[in-house]
């Protein structure tokens, strides 16, 4: 008698678990398998055809010199991503937990551009880039420096990394601040009794028990600027020509405007098993899974 | 002593000059697309803090002269529908992986934390390429599908119900509730907090999502707000006036939601408990 009603408790589990689990199959199982599989095909245009190639097409991404170009672009910016946002986030996050009054105006504000969308973003961003009217350079004018043409071949990249950096930066922010705030305040009281500066405090108190927060922020910096794709998009159209493309956004032209799907997917696949070192690398040491929404 | 608080002082006063300096830098581009909206046109491109006399020809132009109405009330729909389908799709899920025991619930549980860790980027093309045999490719399902099986939602999720005390749900089941009841009258309302959390991020980051939506709706009529902008601001000839009023209003909403649910967002973010206010 009780067995059967537990038979029954369960099977009202399975029930539950289904519509979770038919459209995570579909969504995100299935296509992981998937894409392997295309990557191994040459698809000609939008028709269904395809033909085997075996590993043609990460041959040719590897021998393809915009693909190396995209490369360098997305080390770049990732690069410059994670200095600057690391830096500055930290920065602010120390400041935010000096304050006593103000923390949630402050954390507030800077976190506005983070549920703002890129698209959004990026179309003011050009706005006050413009070379003529742009707030930008009437501000760099006004300081008696020379207007910077923001979006040219060379800055591009640049001007995307910075708008990146602005729109980033609370959160990350926030991240640290929470990391900050579960250090007791026994340990700085203790470290003042006994005479340390503010420096030695930070180096030997907040730098390491800040390091697991240190280390998954950093690994989604990584993983957020490694694939970015929409700022590039609305900012400069991965232009000119190719001077701020980024391997993401690349993909997306390869994949969905020259119908490369083979090709794309290799791609795919490349920044798959980048990101997935950067996950296993960041589990190894915190053991927290990182995910982004 | 008096010299350590006169440096002290002026270190607090420093640190509020930079909190200052970053909070102004970081609404300072949000509040000139609002500022440039209400401008008169004939002013539109010279630089002043407020838009004086203000006007709101640019909104006028912009709802006579583009689809923006329509991708208002699809990206509402989209996003609106996606976190709906999410809490409730996610909290089945995540009360059977927290608070019930059957066979094969550690693998599934392993299994999802395993996808977790391939960024969704590589499924991007195989996904497009099964939706378009599926026939899903633009329409309404073929958008938000994707957006309802979220790991994060149910890692979320199943970290707050862990933490309920089985005591409850157990005197539910004592008083003859069946598992169902149990789930949808005692733990969903309890996880109160991880819900709203869970709805507030998933209406805001699909509010501005981009990438799948540019790929998965091909007609105009179909954008969401996101892809309609860009798309307007890099072919549609339209000036600037008209970009800053469609700007200016797709960010209402998910500025309302942030400060609404601010709370729950960070603690969501910061994979933080809120205390459930009974």
């Amino acid at each position: 008698m009780a067995s059967k009603s537990e038979i029954k408790r369960k099977k009202v589990y399975y029930f539950m678990i289904t519509p979770f689990f038919i459209l995570f199959t579909i969504c995100i199982l299935i296509p992981i398998g998937y894409a392997f599989y295309i990557s191994f095909f040459r698809w000609s245009g939008v028709t269904i055809e395809s033909t085997f190639v075996g590993l043609e097409n990460y041959i040719d991404m590897f021998s393809d010199p915009l693909f190396w170009k995209c490369a360098q672009n997305t080390v770049i910016f990732t690069a410059g991503f994670l200095l600057l946002t690391t830096a500055l986030s930290l920065m602010l996050a120390l400041a935010l937990n000096k304050i006593m009054r103000g923390t949630v105006l402050f954390r507030t504000m800077s976190f506005i551009p983070y549920v703002t969308s890129s698209a959004v973003i990026a179309i003011v961003w050009r706005l006050m880039f413009d070379h003529a009217y742009g707030v930008l350079n009437i501000i760099l004018e006004s300081l008696g420096l020379p207007r910077v043409l923001w979006l040219s071949k060379d800055m591009a990249i640049y001007s995307c990394l910075l708008v990146s950096v602005w729109q980033n930066l609370g959160y990350y922010t926030v991240l640290l601040l929470a990391g900050l705030q579960t250090i007791p305040d026994v340990y700085y009281d203790a470290a003042k009794v006994d005479g340390a500066g503010g420096g030695v405090i930070f180096k030997e108190i907040t730098l390491p028990l800040l390091k697991p927060t240190l280390f998954m922020v950093i690994a989604l910096e990584t993983l957020s600027s490694f694939f970015v794709y929409d700022i590039v998009y609305t900012l400069t159209q991965g232009g000119p020509g190719y001077a701020s493309t980024t391997l993401m956004y690349y993909l997306y032209r390869r994949g969905f405007i020259n119908f490369y799907f083979g090709y794309a997917s290799a791609i795919g696949i490349f920044l798959a098993a980048i990101g997935f070192i950067v996950v296993m690398f960041q589990r190894r040491y915190i053991g927290r899974p990182v995910a982004q929404f | 002593m008096k010299t350590i608080k006169v440096k002290n002082w002026v270190f607090l006063c420093l640190v509020y000059a930079l909190l200052s300096l970053v909070a102004l830098i970081s609404i300072f581009p949000i509040y000139h697309m609002f500022n440039v909206s209400f401008k008169p046109r004939a002013i539109l491109y010279e630089f002043t803090l407020l838009p004086l006399p203000p006007t709101i020809e640019n909104y006028i132009l912009l709802f006579e002269g583009t689809l923006m109405f329509r991708w208002l009330l699809n990206t509402f729909a989209y996003a609106g529908t996606v976190a709906l389908l999410t809490i409730i799709v996610d909290s089945m899920t995540a009360y059977c992986l927290s608070k019930a025991t059957f066979p094969g619930r550690d693998l599934i549980f392993t299994i999802i934390l395993a996808a977790m860790m391939v960024p969704g980027q590589v499924t991007l093309i195989p996904r497009f390429i099964m939706f378009r045999y599926m026939n899903l490719i633009n329409t309404f399902w073929g958008l938000l599908l994707p957006g309802i099986a979220s790991p994060f939602g149910v890692f979320l999720l199943r970290q707050y119900m862990l933490a309920l005390p089985s005591d409850i749900l157990d005197s539910g089941r004592i008083d003859g509730c069946s598992e169902w009841q149990v789930f949808w009258k005692i733990a969903f309302p309890l996880s109160r907090p991880a819900i709203a959390t869970v709805a507030a991020l998933k209406f805001i980051s699909h509010w501005n999502t981009f990438l799948w939506p540019l790929i998965v709706m091909t007609t105009q009529d179909n954008y969401t707000v996101p892809v309609g902008l860009a798309t307007l601001s890099w072919w549609g000839g339209s000036d600037w006036g008209v970009m800053m009023a469609g700007s200016a209003i797709s960010v209402i909403p998910t500025l309302a939601i942030f400060i609404i649910f601010q709370k729950y967002i960070l603690a969501g973010l910061t994979l933080r408990r809120v205390q459930l206010k009974m």
